[in-house]
C-alpha cells in the first residue's frame, strides 16, 4: 500500500513531524485489514505540521487555524463509517481552536485528535505557544512569554475526553501503538504528542531523557483519579533534572459518542 | 374588504400566541393574513405586540393604523393610541376603559391567555366558535385551553360581520418555516447552527420536526464551529446549512474563504436584525447587504438570494441547497426579521427537488480540482473505493495537493473565474432572476429588495408604481432589472438602510435613481408611510 503522495516533503531534516508520519502511516497500514483506507479521513489545521494532508495519499481537509476538528465532527455526522483523525498543532488548536477542541472533547465524538505539539509557531518563524514554556525565548516575547504553559492533558480529563494520551515522536513504535488505539476507541481520543521542532525550539534530547512509559509502571488508565494524577506529574513548564513525564495512554473509558445520541438513524 | 387588528400586553401572556391562533382561524376559513410580531429582547414583562391584517384579497405587509385593538394592560392603551383610528374598537381587561370589556386577565394565566384572546376576537368578528376549537386542538392542555377560550367567546360582544370567502388561500407560515421546508425539499441532512434571533426560529422549528423530516440538527459551541461542521458534512457528501444573524455571519467569514477555496457547498442562511455590532437584535434591517456581498478575503464566486416572503422563502432556500451543490460554492440566503418572523397566508407547493450534482464518473485517478471548461470540478466523497478525496485550504494542483508554483495558481484561480462567469450565466437565463409587481404600465418605477417587497406591490397597485426587485444580489442580474425599468420617468429606491448599501450596488452597475425611501429606525414599512411618500410626488 503507497500511502506517499508526489507532495516534496519541505519539513526540515530532522524534525520531529516526520516521526507522526511514519508511525502513522504504519499504524494505517496494519489498520487496513480491519478499516478499508477509503474510509480513514484526515484533516489538518495550519502550521508545519497541517503538510501533512500534503504527504498522506489518503482522503484529507486540509483545513484553516483551529478549524479542522470541527470539519471532522460534520463529516462523521454525516457518514459514520469513515474513520477522521484529526493532525492539529499545538498553537492552531489550544489557541485559536480551543473551543473546538474542548466541545470535541465534551462531546465524545468519535475522532482522534494528534496535537503536534512543537511549543512554537515554527512556520511563523518562532513565536511562543499555550505550551511554550517560560524559558522559551520567542521572536514576539525575546524574554520568555509572560505568562505560563497550560497543561492539554489534564484539560482533556476535565473536558471530558474519553481517550487521553500523550505520546513522543522521537518513540515511532510506541507513538504507532498510540495511533492504533486511539483509532479504534470509539469516541473522542486525544494524544498529545511532543513534537521536537529541530529549527526552533529543539526538546529532543529533553524528552529523550525525561520520557517514561505509563504502561511500564502499570498504570491503570480506567481511574480517572490516577490520571489527573499522572497528567499533573509533569507541568509542561518544568525543564530541571528531576523532570519525569509520562507517555502512554493516561485515561480510557467507555461512554456513548456525540454521533449515536445524535442520528436519529446514521445516513448510511 | 379588509381590516386589522393589534394585540398587546406583556411578554409571556400569550400576546404573539393568540395572534397566531386568531391568523390560523381566518386563514382556515379563506381569508389572506399577514401578521407582524413586534417584541423587544426580553422574555417577561417589557411590552410585546402583533398586528394581524386580513383581507379576502392578498395582503403581505403590515400597517399602522388598525381597526382593532386589544389591550391587555394600561401600558398597551398609552402605546398603541398613535395606531387608533378615529373609530378604532378597543377591546380591554376589564380594569381598563375601552368598547368591550373582557376579563382576559382573570379568565386565565400567562400564555393561556391566547385562548381567551381567541374567544374574544372570534365572538367580535362572529366568527363560530367551532373555528376555534380547531386551531386550540394543537395546543397542549386542550381542556383547559378550551374552556378559557369559550368563557372569553360568552362574554365578548359581536360587532362586525365578515364578508364571506370561499376556498382557502393557502397555509399560514412564517418566513422562517418556509426556510427550513425549502431546505429539506432541496436535500438537507444536516441543521448546524449557533443560536441567534432572528434566524433561531428555523433552528427551533426544525429540531421540533427533525423525525418527520429525517435529517439532523446540531446546535455546537460557537457559529465559527457550525460553519465548519457544515463544510465537514459537505465534505462527506451531506447537504448541510447553517443560519445566523449579522454578527454571527462575521465570525463565519473566515469559513466562508475556506468554502470558496476549497469549492465546498455551503448554505447560510442569514437573518438580518437592526445592526451594526449587537445593534437591535429583534428589529429589522437591510444594513448587511454589502457584508453579504463582500464578506471573506480572496476572489471567489457566491450566489446571494434574497426571499421577501414566505413563498420565495421556501422556494430560494430549495434552489439555495441545488445551486450550492451545482456549483460547490457558498449560497447566502439573505432574509431579515420581518420575513423571517412575520407569518403569511400563501400556498406553499411542497415538492422534493434535489438536483444531482456532477459527480465523478469513477474512471482513472480522482481529481478533486480537475481542470474543466466551465469551471466546476466531479464531486467524489471519503469513502469511495479507488478516489482519494482532497480539499485544501491552501492553493492547489487537481488533486489537491498544496502549491505555490505562479502557472498552477493561475490555472486553478481561471478555474474558479470560470466557475464565477458558469454562474453568473445561470442567473441571466434564470427567469426568476428579477420580479416585478405593482403597476406593470407604469413608467414610474419602484427599486426594492426582500422584505420591502409586499409593501411596495400594495402601494404600487394603488398609486401606479411599478415595482421592480432583483432575487439575486450576486450575481447581479442588472440587464434584466434595466430591461425591466426600460425608460422609466422616475425611479424610486426603497431600502432599509441609512447609506442607502442597495442603492450604492444599483449605482455599481450604472442604475440612478432620482428619489430614494430609507427608513432605519428598525421597524418594517409600515403601507401608511410608503403611500404618504409617494402619494406626496408628483403625479400620484
Ligand atoms: S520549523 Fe520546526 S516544526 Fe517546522 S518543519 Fe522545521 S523543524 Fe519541523
Amino acid at each position: 500500500m503507497e500511502l506517499k503522495t508526489y507532495a516534496e516533503n519541505t519539513w526540515c531534516p530532522g524534525c520531529g513531524n516526520f516521526g507522526i508520519l511514519k508511525a502513522f502511516e504504519e499504524a494505517v497500514k496494519e489498520l487496513s485489514s480491519e478499516i478499508p483506507v477509503e474510509n480513514f479521513v484526515v484533516a489538518s489545521g495550519i502550521g508545519c505540521h497541517g503538510k501533512i494532508a500534503d504527504y498522506l495519499n489518503l482522503n484529507s481537509f486540509y483545513s484553516i487555524h483551529g478549524r479542522a476538528l470541527s470539519n471532522l465532527e460534520g463529516a462523521k455526522l454525516i457518514k459514520g463509517k469513515l474513520v477522521c483523525v484529526g493532525f492539529v498543532g499545538d498553537g492552531d488548536i489550544y489557541a485559536e481552536g480551543i473551543s473546538h477542541l474542548i466541545f470535541a472533547a465534551k462531546r465524545n465524538v468519535d475522532i482522534t485528535a494528534v496535537v503536534h505539539d512543537n511549543r512554537s509557531y515554527s512556520l511563523t518563524t518562532g513565536q511562543f505557544t499555550p505550551t511554550s514554556p517560560s524559558r522559551f525565548k520567542g521572536k514576539s516575547t525575546p524574554e520568555g512569554p509572560p505568562e505560563d504553559p497550560m497543561n492539554p492533558v489534564a484539560l482533556m480529563l476535565s473536558a471530558g475526553a474519553t481517550f487521553v494520551a500523550r505520546g513522543f515522536s522521537g518513540d515511532i513504535q510506541h507513538l504507532k501503538w498510540l495511533f492504533k488505539e486511539a483509532v479504534k476507541h470509539r469516541g473522542f481520543s486525544f494524544i498529545d504528542v511532543l513534537q521536537p521542532c529541530v529549527s526552533f525550539f529543539n526538546t529532543f534530547p529533553f524528552y529523550r531523557k525525561h520520557c517514561y512509559k505509563l504502561e511500564d509502571e502499570g498504570h491503570d488508565f480506567t481511574d480517572f483519579e490516577k490520571a489527573m494524577e499522572k497528567a499533573r506529574e509533569w507541568d509542561y513548564n518544568r525543564d530541571d533534572e528531576d523532570v519525569r513525564i509520562p507517555i502512554g495512554i493516561f485515561y480510557k473509558v467507555q461512554k456513548p459518542t456525540y454521533e449515536e445520541r445524535v442520528n436519529i438513524k446514521d445516513s448510511e | 374588504m379588509e381590516l386589522s387588528v393589534l394585540i398587546g400586553g406583556e411578554a409571556g401572556e400569550g400576546v404573539k400566541e393568540s395572534a397566531n391562533l386568531f391568523s390560523r382561524v381566518l386563514t382556515n376559513i379563506g381569508y389572506s393574513v399577514f401578521t407582524y410580531h413586534d417584541y423587544s429582547s426580553l422574555i417577561r414583562g417589557g411590552h410585546n405586540f402583533s398586528i394581524v391584517r386580513f383581507s379576502n384579497e392578498d395582503v403581505f405587509a403590515p400597517v399602522k393604523k388598525v381597526d382593532y385593538i386589544v389591550a391587555l394592560d394600561s401600558k398597551s392603551l398609552e402605546k398603541h393610541r398613535e395606531n387608533a383610528k378615529e373609530n378604532t374598537k378597543w377591546i380591554v381587561d376589564s380594569e381598563l376603559p375601552g368598547n368591550v370589556k373582557v376579563p382576559f386577565r382573570k379568565l386565565a394565566k400567562g400564555v393561556k391567555r391566547s385562548s381567551a384572546i381567541l374567544g374574544a376576537l372570534l365572538k367580535t368578528f362572529k366568527i363560530p366558535y367551532e373555528e376555534g376549537l380547531s386551531v386550540l386542538r394543537e395546543l397542549p392542555d386542550y381542556q383547559e385551553n378550551e374552556r378559557i377560550f369559550l368563557q372569553a367567546y360568552e362574554i365578548a360582544e359581536e360587532i362586525e360581520e365578515l364578508v364571506e370567502v370561499e376556498g382557502i388561500k393557502g397555509d399560514y407560515i412564517s418566513g422562517s418555516e418556509a426556510i427550513a421546508l425549502g431546505a429539506v425539499d432541496g436535500g438537507l441532512k444536516i441543521y448546524i447552527a449557533y443560536p441567534m434571533t432572528p434566524a433561531s426560529p428555523v433552528l427551533h422549528f426544525l429540531a421540533s420536526h427533525k423525525r418527520e423530516l429525517g435529517i439532523k440538527v446540531v446546535q455546537p459551541e460557537n457559529e465559527i464551529g457550525a460553519i465548519n461542521m457544515v463544510l465537514g458534512a459537505a465534505y462527506a457528501g451531506g447537504r448541510a446549512m447553517t443560519g445566523t444573524s449579522g454578527g454571527g455571519f462575521a465570525l463565519m467569514t473566515e469559513t466562508l474563504s475556506l468554502a470558496g477555496m476549497s469549492e465546498t457547498p455551503v448554505v447560510i442562511y442569514e437573518a438580518q436584525r437592526g445592526a451594526p455590532s449587537t445593534g437591535v437584535p429583534t428589529y429589522t434591517e437591510q444594513s448587511d447587504l454589502l457584508f453579504a456581498l463582500f464578506a471573506g478575503h480572496g476572489d471567489f464566486p457566491r450566489i446571494v438570494l434574497a426571499p421577501s416572503d414566505a413563498k420565495e422563502s421556501y422556494l430560494f432556500s430549495r434552489k439555495a441547497m441545488n445551486l450550492a451543490w451545482k456549483f460547490q460554492t457558498p449560497v447566502i440566503i439573505l432574509s431579515s426579521k420581518n420575513v423571517a418572523e412575520s407569518f403569511f397566508t400563501q400556498e406553499i407547493k411542497r415538492e422534493k427537488l434535489v438536483e444531482e450534482p456532477k459527480l465523478w464518473n469513477g474512471e482513472g485517478e480522482y481529481r478533486r480540482y480537475e481542470i474543466t471548461d466551465d469551471g466546476v470540478s466531479p464531486l467524489a466523497f471519503p469513502g469511495t473505493k479507488g478516489a482519494v478525496v482532497k480539499f485544501n485550504s491552501y492553493e492547489h494542483d487537481p488533486f489537491g495537493i498544496t502549491t505555490e508554483e505562479p502557472v498552477e495558481i493561475n490555472r486553478m484561480k481561471e478555474k474558479r473565474e470560470r466557475k464565477r462567469r458558469t454562474v453568473e450565466e445561470f442567473v441571466r437565463n434564470d427567469k426568476e432572476s428579477v420580479s416585478v409587481g405593482g403597476d406593470l404600465s407604469s413608467d414610474r418605477v419602484i427599486l426594492t429588495w426582500g422584505e420591502n417587497w409586499g409593501v411596495c406591490c400594495e402601494v404600487g397597485d394603488e398609486l401606479g408604481f411599478k415595482v421592480v426587485k432583483p432575487n439575486y444580489l450576486e450575481p447581479f442580474p442588472s440587464e434584466r432589472l434595466k430591461e425591466e425599468i426600460g425608460k422609466a420617468k422616475e425611479l424610486t429606491v426603497v431600502e432599509l438602510s441609512i447609506s442607502g448599501q442597495f442603492e450604492k450596488l444599483l449605482n455599481l452597475y450604472g442604475i440612478k435613481a432620482n428619489s430614494r425611501f430609507r427608513k432605519y429606525d428598525t421597524r418594517p414599512i409600515f403601507k401608511e408611510e410608503l403611500k404618504e411618500f409617494l402619494g406626496g410626488r408628483d403625479g400620484a
